[in-house]
C-alpha cells in the first residue's frame, strides 16, 4: 500500500478498500492538518476540521473524478469545511492565539532551517495572529503557496481559479500581510 | 516613479512562476526603480515570515479518530485530542463527560436563570462541603491518579450521562476525580423536573470545596473576590483548576480560582460577596431571596437544602426554598460571619449550621465565576 501512487489508492478506496483510503490519511493528514490549523488558528478546531474532512472525503470517494490531485480535492474539501466550521461556530474571522490560552500559543520544538531561525516564538505568534486577521482567500492562497510550497498551477487547481489570479491575489495577500505585521512587530525581515 | 510593469509580476518574479520573457523585464525594471524593489523585498519578507511557522505533527488522536470513524460508518467520533500528552484515551472518556458536566451546567442553568437585568449580582455559594486539604504540591499528582483512574470506571457512566444529556447524571462520586467534582454536584441536583439526590461522595483528601460566585461579570466579580481575599490577608491566589478552564470548557464563561481558606475566611469572604442584599435577590434559599427562576431554586432540593447561603438558624432557611419578598432586613449585615442571613452560609454546608467560631485548618477552596445569562425583559 505504501508504495503505491495516490491514484491508485483512490481507485482501490473507491472500490472499498479501507486499507488505501488509511494510507490516503496517513500520507496527507499532516500537510491538510497544518493548512487548517494556519487557516482557522485554532487548534482544537483543527484537530475537528481535519478529522471532518477526511471522513467526507471517504464517504464522497466515488465522486472524486481524478481530474486533479488527490491533495487538491483534499484541500477544497478541508477549506470548505473550515470555512463552514468556523461560520457556524460564530467564531471571528481573526482569532488570536493568545486569549487566553496560554498553552495553546506554545509553539512546540521542531526542526528548523537553522539559516532561518530569525524569529522567536512570539514573532511566529504574531505571524500567525496575522495570518488570521486575512480575508479567508487571501489567507487560503498564502498558506497553498508560502506554507505548503505549492506551484500556481497546483493552487489555481484548489482554489479553481485561473493562474493570473493566484498571482495577483497572491502579490495583495503578501503585502497585506505585510503591513499587518508591521502594525505588530514594526519592521520585519 | 512611473512603474511599466504590473506589480503582481514582482511576487510571480520572487516565485519563479514567470517565463523567461517577464523575467527579464521585470529584472531589468527592479534594476532602476526602488520602489518596485522596495515592494519585492515586503513580499519576500511576508513570504519568509510564513514559511517560518511550525509544521506541526498531526496529534495521534486525530489519527486515531479518523480510522476508528472510518471502520465504524457511524456517526463519527468526534474527538478532540487532548493538549497535554499524559491524557490518554483512556482518560478521554472522563474528560469529555466532564465537558458535558460543565457545558450543561453553564448551558442549562445559564439559559434557566431568568433573571431581570440589574446590577452586579455576587453571591458565594457552596458547592461542595467537608473537603479535607492536601498540599498545594500534592495536587497534580493526585490530579494524575485520579483522572486516569477516574476515566476508567467512568467510561461506562459516559453513554448513559450523554444519552440523557446529562440530567439525570447519576454519578458515583467515588468514580469522579476531585477536581471534576465540582459541576457534578450541580447537574445531579438541578436535572430538570427530578429531584435527583446524588449519591454521597465521602470527601477524599486533596478534595477542594468548591464555591461559585454568581454574578452579571465575570470580569468584576472576579476582581471584587480577589480583592476581599486580599483584605482577608490571603496573597496567594492560583488560577485554579487549569484543566477545567482549557481542557475541560475552553469557551465556558466561568473562570475558577484557587486559595487555601480556614472555615472562617470563607464565611467572612462569603458574608463580605453577600453584604449587599441585592446582590443575592436571585440566589434561592436566601432569606429574603426572591426566585426569578425554578431551576435554579431546585438547587436547594433535597441535600442541596439550605447550600446556597441560608443559615440552619434562620428562620427561613430550613424550608429550603423560599419564595419571599420580604423587607431586606438590614440588620442582618452586621451579623458576624455565619450569622448573615442573607447567605453568610457556613461552611458546614447541608442546612448551613451556624459557624462556630473556632479554628480551623486551612483548606483548599476553588472558587468559580460563573455569569448571569442577560436576557432582555
Amino acid at each position: 500500500m505504501k508504495d503505491l501512487p495516490d491514484r491508485e489508492l483512490v481507485q482501490r478506496a473507491k472500490q472499498g478498500s479501507l486499507e488505501a483510503f488509511n494510507e490516503l490519511v496517513v500520507r496527507h493528514q499532516e500537510k491538510i492538518f497544518n493548512a487548517v490549523y494556519r487557516f482557522c488558528s485554532h487548534w482544537d478546531d483543527a484537530c475537528d476540521i481535519t478529522q471532518r474532512a477526511f471522513i467526507n472525503a471517504f464517504r464522497k470517494i466515488s465522486e472524486f473524478k481524478g481530474d486533479s490531485a488527490f491533495t487538491t480535492w483534499m484541500y477544497r474539501i478541508a477549506f470548505n469545511q473550515s470555512v463552514s466550521f468556523r461560520r457556524e461556530s460564530g467564531r471571528q474571522k481573526a482569532v488570536s492565539l493568545y486569549t487566553k490560552d496560554d498553552e495553546m500559543v506554545r509553539e512546540p520544538a521542531y526542526e528548523e532551517n537553522p539559516g532561518e531561525r530569525m524569529e522567536n516564538d512570539d514573532s511566529r505568534r504574531k505571524v500567525q495572529q496575522a495570518l488570521g486577521l486575512l480575508e479567508e482567500e487571501d489567507r487560503q492562497i498564502i498558506i497553498l503557496k508560502d506554507l505548503q510550497n505549492h506551484s500556481y498551477d497546483e493552487i489555481a487547481a484548489v482554489l479553481d481559479i485561473p493562474k493570473g489570479t493566484v498571482r495577483s491575489r497572491l502579490h495583495r495577500a503578501r503585502l497585506e500581510l505585510r503591513a499587518k505585521l508591521k502594525s505588530f512587530i514594526g519592521t520585519h525581515r | 516613479m512611473n512603474c511599466t510593469i504590473q506589480k503582481e509580476k514582482l511576487t510571480g518574479y520572487y516565485d519563479g512562476e514567470l517565463d523567461a520573457a517577464e523575467r527579464a523585464e521585470v529584472e531589468s525594471h527592479i534594476a532602476g526603480c526602488s520602489d518596485c524593489l522596495r515592494e519585492l523585498d515586503e513580499i519576500k519578507s511576508a513570504s519568509a515570515a510564513v514559511r517560518a511557522l511550525t509544521r506541526h505533527s498531526v496529534p495521534k488522536g486525530v489519527t486515531e479518530g479518523i480510522l476508528k470513524s472510518l471502520a465504524a460508518p457511524a456517526e463519527p467520533v468526534r474527538m478532540r485530542p487532548r493538549r497535554t500528552a499524559w491524557l490518554g484515551w483512556a482518560t478521554s472518556a472522563a474528560a469529555a463527560l466532564f465537558v458535558g458536566l460543565n457545558l450543561f451546567y453553564f448551558t442549562t442553568l445559564g439559559k434557566k436563570e431568568s433573571v431581570p437585568p440589574g446590577d452586579d449580582q455576587m453571591v458565594l455559594a457552596p458547592q461542595e462541603r467537608n473537603q479535607q486539604p492536601p498540599s498545594m504540591e500534592a495536587r497534580n499528582q493526585k490530579r494524575t491518579e485520579t483522572a486516569d483512574t477516574a476515566a476508567e470506571k467512568d467510561s461506562k457512566d459516559d453513554v448513559s450521562v450523554r444519552k440523557d444529556q446529562l440530567k439525570d447524571a447519576q454519578l458515583s462520586k467515588k468514580e469522579e476525580p476531585s477536581e471534576t467534582t465540582r459541576p457534578e454536584k450541580m447537574e445531579t441536583s438541578k436535572s430538570e423536573g427530578k429531584a435527583e439526590t446524588p449519591p454521597k461522595k465521602p470527601a477524599a483528601p486533596g478534595d477542594p470545596a468548591f464555591y461559585t460566585v454568581y454574578s452579571w461579570d465575570v470580569a468584576s466579580a472576579r476582581e471584587r473576590v480577589e480583592k476581599e481575599l486580599k483584605s482577608l490577608g490571603i496573597t496567594k491566589i492560583e488560577k485554579g483548576a487549569k484543566e477545567f478552564d482549557r481542557t475541560a470548557h475552553a469557551e465556558a464563561q466561568d473562570t475558577c480560582i484557587e486559595v487555601e481558606l480556614t472555615e472562617e475566611q470563607i464565611a467572612q469572604l462569603q458574608q463580605r460577596l453577600n453584604r449587599d442584599k441585592k446582590r443575592m435577590t436571585y440566589v434561592p434559599g436566601i432569606q429574603g431571596a426572591e426566585f426569578a427562576d425554578e431551576e435554579l431554586a431546585k438547587l436547594e432540593e433535597g441535600e442541596n437544602r439550605g447550600r446556597f447561603g441560608a443559615r440552619e438558624d434562620a428562620p427561613d432557611s430550613k424550608g429550603g426554598i423560599e419564595k419571599k419578598k420580604s423587607a431586606e432586613d438590614p440588620k442582618a449585615d452586621s451579623n458576624g460571619p455565619g450569622a448573615d442571613k442573607d447567605g453568610g452560609k457556613p461552611m458546614t454546608g447541608g442546612g448551613g449550621g451556624a459557624a462556630k467560631a473556632k479554628e480551623s485548618p486551612r483548606k483548599r477552596v476553588v472558587i468559580y465565576f460563573h455569569e448571569f445569562e442577560k436576557k432582555d425583559k
